[in-house]
């Protein structure tokens, strides 16, 4: 109770003070927010995905093959099919590809000149986007994508491909001319599930960005609308299509390509693999990079190993973001060590009292912590409160301002284990500044305090 | 007066000092960060003999533009206004060692030498993907023989590397390495010569890449893919790169001219962007706005507790000071004088807290670039010590620190002089 009659006393002091402790939790909580929130979301979203093991070309870096694709598998099918055949602990091996493709709804709604031909035709408006193509039977029990109208592409297989000849190009029965919109791109073409949109490659002989009506309809592959959707890991800009494997290969030029007199078939980025048991990752991991007849070939890593490569970006703004708390804190520190230093001073008469009482050193000693941290508590309490408030504010700002975040990342995230490293930094605060006040008022000699009276 | 009515009770003074010294340590090397970024950009935009560049949308990452080299030679007949101008691209590809298993990814680029000459400045340098290059040599051939005919030309073979990739692979001029666009694909260059970047090795980029190439564009093109494409037996042109820059003529280089320009070429060509020196500077300078707010809202933290720290000084030291007031304010100082002196120690132990961190605040923007150049594997530092940022700094404290005075000002000079004689009694 002394000690709280005595903050009391000087409330003026003791609530600057408290706002002092205040400010400085309140960044640490931000500050730790942001960490945890990319930290523990970015686990949480690979997990989502369910995938187990990523193949990746020889050599490749995992992060930057996610960011570029800069590196192609040939024989994608195949690989994936020896994959699923050499070990039973897989459960499906399942082959993507990811290409830059333009997009349309045919109708006229741009007129411009100008550019390369002087003419002055309608134009459509073309949209840049990120196409995947992958095989609907192959996939394992994969998530992250949530469905928001319509279905999942409707025919399993991939019937184009037919075992790699890609007779007839666009116009054959084969040619499914399925596609799933991602709901950004839904809602910038205005279209939904039922309607016909154009996919045109950037090989195709126009300028996409100059393109004539007839030309469009000339070059472009029609597509009708099954599904749109929300796929977690896409930054919220982006405008992505997906469709079948063998069809986005075709319209890529990746079906076949002749490589320096190498024939490369059957182009793919990557591998999914997805396990029966998940704790068999770093199993396979090893047969496939030991054992697997295409060893070569490839690279893989695992899911863990991918979520930890991803945050190894975050020790940078970890160690950033660790010094501005340690600096805000040594301030803080200062504050109240000072602060309680003078308070000690101005009760040296009464301290000596109390000793010359009977009141032992320790319990004056115990004193002057319980005061360093019950500012300290307060400090916490309304720091964490306005933390977690800011941290929400500072969410939705990064948000509306950054829209590469993929849409299943949370920039900030308070958890429990937050609010408990934060205490513990409080406690750490309390004490550290407590030490000179109370080593200078156990010093203070019953005698000589009570002398000055 | 002040100094001695502040140095009377020494060891708070200098504690309040030392916690507004940290927060101003905190301030300088913040903005030094958000500093050294603009002072780069403008050094590195300023120097360059680049005029305008042409990009499909964004400044940077854009790699949209088709028949690159057709636009590139249309730009170049407005002979009026463009003296020069090189088209580029850039990406990742593999390259890997002669005889040997190491291999990983670089950063890849491609130009038309004798394009690009022209805008080498007097240190050799050019700006390319926004990426400053320092060449030691040049391409032999200086065309893109490659590009003709559809990408059926006779390649070059040649290559330039930096001095990271030439140090991870033992490379000089006139040895071989291997690029390759995937397992088992390896096309050898020839080492054309050397240049270097501002990467070092080491950081995050020693973590990612082994260091970065310069191939003639038609070629790194083709290795790209990014040359033609070949459906149902059709041959088609691609010709996609990132980008073009442009040189004025000499009466042309000026802001003016060049925004007239530019604005020109946009209503010619709608679908790219024009950025002419002015605007890639805006561009930066918008960015740096932004990164200014945020460093400074975090600095702000720490200096709001260091000023709190010396209001709650002032505040205890007017209290202890009542009867001293009280007896001035009864022999005839005014109102006036004593908020004017309460006010004005309280500055000058902010002011002195303020100048004792500027000494240690540059150190630790000199450790902070350090820091920051050190994990993203940088050579140049990327924070900068100016007298305007100081000057900023400064205000930016006192003006803070004054405002919070204002309260164990005004508190002193309402002090009613009766009651405050009374106690002294």
């Amino acid at each position: 109770m002394y000690p709280l009659k005595n903050l009391r006393r000087r409330a003026a002091r003791t609530v600057l003070v408290v706002i002092g402790v205040t400010l400085a939790i309140t960044l640490t909580t931000i500050m730790f927010a942001i960490s945890e929130g990319i930290n523990s979301s970015t686990k949480e979203l690979i997990d989502e995905t369910r995938i187990d093991l990523f193949v990746y070309p020889k050599d490749s870096n995992p992060i930057l093959q996610e960011f570029s694709k800069y590196i192609d598998l040939a024989d994608g099918r195949d690989l994936a099919g020896k994959m699923l055949e050499g070990n039973p602990k897989i459960r499906a091996a399942s082959p993507w590809l990811v290409e830059g493709m333009y997009i349309s709804t045919g109708e006229l709604d741009v007129t411009y000149p100008g550019g390369f031909q002087d003419d002055s035709d309608p134009v459509p408006m073309v949209y840049s986007i990120t196409a995947k193509g992958y095989v609907p039977a192959m996939e394992g029990d994969f998530g992250g994508t949530e469905q928001v109208s319509g279905t999942a592409l409707p025919t399993k297989t991939d019937p184009f491909y037919a075992n790699g000849t890609y007779d007839s190009g666009a116009s054959s029965d084969n040619f499914t001319h399925e596609i799933l919109l991602n709901k950004n791109l839904a809602d910038r073409l205005e279209v939904s599930v039922g309607d016909t949109v154009y996919i045109h490659s950037v090989g195709l002989p126009i300028d996409v960005n100059n393109v004539t009506y007839t030309q469009w309809q000339e070059n472009a592959t029609w597509y009708k609308v099954h599904g749109i959707i929300l796929e977690l890991y896409e930054p919220r800009s982006i405008l992505s299509v997906t469709m079948h494997l063998s069809e986005l290969q075709y319209l890529s030029g990746k079906h076949k390509v002749n490589w320096f007199g190498t024939i490369r078939t059957d182009l793919v980025n990557e591998i999914y693999v997805d396990l029966h048991d998940p704790d068999d990752k770093a199993e396979v991991k090893r047969w496939l990079e030991e054992d697997f007849e295409d060893r070569n070939k490839i690279t893989v890593v695992t899911s863990d190993e991918l979520a930890a490569e991803f945050n190894s970006f975050l020790d940078i703004f970890k160690g950033f973001s660790n010094m501005i708390v340690i600096i805000t804190s040594c301030v803080v520190v200062l504050f109240i060590s000072t602060i309680m230093m003078i308070s000690v001073r101005e009760q040296g008469r009464e301290i000596g009292m109390m000793r010359a009482i009977g009141i032992s050193r320790t319990t004056i000693v115990k004193y002057i912590l319980a005061e360093s941290l019950i500012i300290c508590i307060l400090g916490f309490i309304f720091g964490v409160i306005f933390g977690f408030i800011g941290a929400n504010i500072l969410e939705d700002i990064i948000l509306n301002a950054e829209d590469e975040i993929p849409v299943g990342i949370e920039v900030t995230t308070v958890t429990t284990e937050l609010i408990l490293q934060v205490s513990a930094i409080t406690i750490f605060i309390g004490i550290l500044a407590s030490i000179i006040p109370a080593a200078w008022s156990a010093r203070l000699q019953p005698v000589e305090s009570i002398r000055k009276v | 007066m002040i100094a001695r009515n502040v140095f009377r009770r020494k060891g708070r003074t200098v504690m309040s000092i030392l916690a507004v010294a940290i927060s101003m340590i905190l301030l300088i090397s913040m903005l030094s960060i958000a500093e050294g970024i603009w002072l780069t950009a403008q050094e590195d935009v300023s120097k360059g003999r680049e005029d305008i560049l042409v990009t499909s949308g964004f400044i940077a990452g854009a790699s949209e533009i088709v028949y690159g080299h057709e636009l590139a030679d249309r730009l170049r007949a407005d002979t009026t206004n463009i003296s020069e101008s090189a088209p580029f691209d850039g990406g990742l590809l593999q390259a890997s060692k002669i005889n040997s298993n190491e291999s990983g990814p670089v950063i890849a680029m491609g130009l038309i030498p004798e394009r690009s000459r022209y805008f080498l400045n007097d240190d050799n340098e050019i700006m390319l993907d926004q990426m400053k290059i320092k060449f030691h040599d040049w391409f032999d051939v200086p065309g893109d023989p490659h590009f003709e005919n559809n990408y059926t030309g006779p390649w070059t073979y040649e290559v330039m590397v930096d001095k990271i990739l030439a140090s991870n692979f033992g490379l000089s001029r006139g040895s071989n390495v291997n690029i390759n666009a995937g397992p088992g694909l390896n096309i050898t260059f020839r080492v054309a010569g050397l240049f270097e970047t501002e990467f070092a090795e080491g950081g995050l980029f020693g973590e990612f890449f082994k260091g970065i190439i310069i191939l003639h564009l038609s070629e790194f093109q083709t290795l790209k893919h990014t040359d033609i494409n070949v459906i149902d037996n059709k041959t088609v042109l691609v010709d996609k790169i990132g980008g073009v820059t442009l040189g004025l003529q000499e009466d042309k280089r000026n802001p003016e001219d060049a925004a007239e320009i530019a604005l020109a070429l946009k209503d010619k060509y709608p679908q790219y962007t024009f950025w002419t020196k002015e605007d890639q500077l805006e561009w930066y300078h918008d960015n740096i706005v932004t990164a200014r707010i945020y460093y400074t809202a975090i600095a702000s933290v720490s200096i709001t507790i260091g000023i709190l720290f010396v209001t709650c000084i002032m505040i205890m030291s007017v209290n202890e000071r009542k009867n001293e007031i009280g007896m001035m304010r009864a022999i005839g100082v005014s109102r006036k004088s004593i908020f004017t002196n309460i006010l004005m120690e309280s500055v000058f132990i902010v002011f002195l807290g303020a100048v004792v961190g500027i000494i240690p605040g540059y150190l630790g923007s000199v450790w902070l670039g350090d820091y920051i150049s050190d994990i993203y594997g940088y050579n140049r530092t990327l924070t900068a010590f100016t007298l305007p940022m100081v000057t900023t700094a400064l205000t930016q404290l006192l003006v803070i620190g004054t405002l919070a005075s204002l309260y164990p000002a005004w508190k002193a000079s309402r002090m009613n002089i009766q009651s405050v004689i009374r106690s002294v009694g």
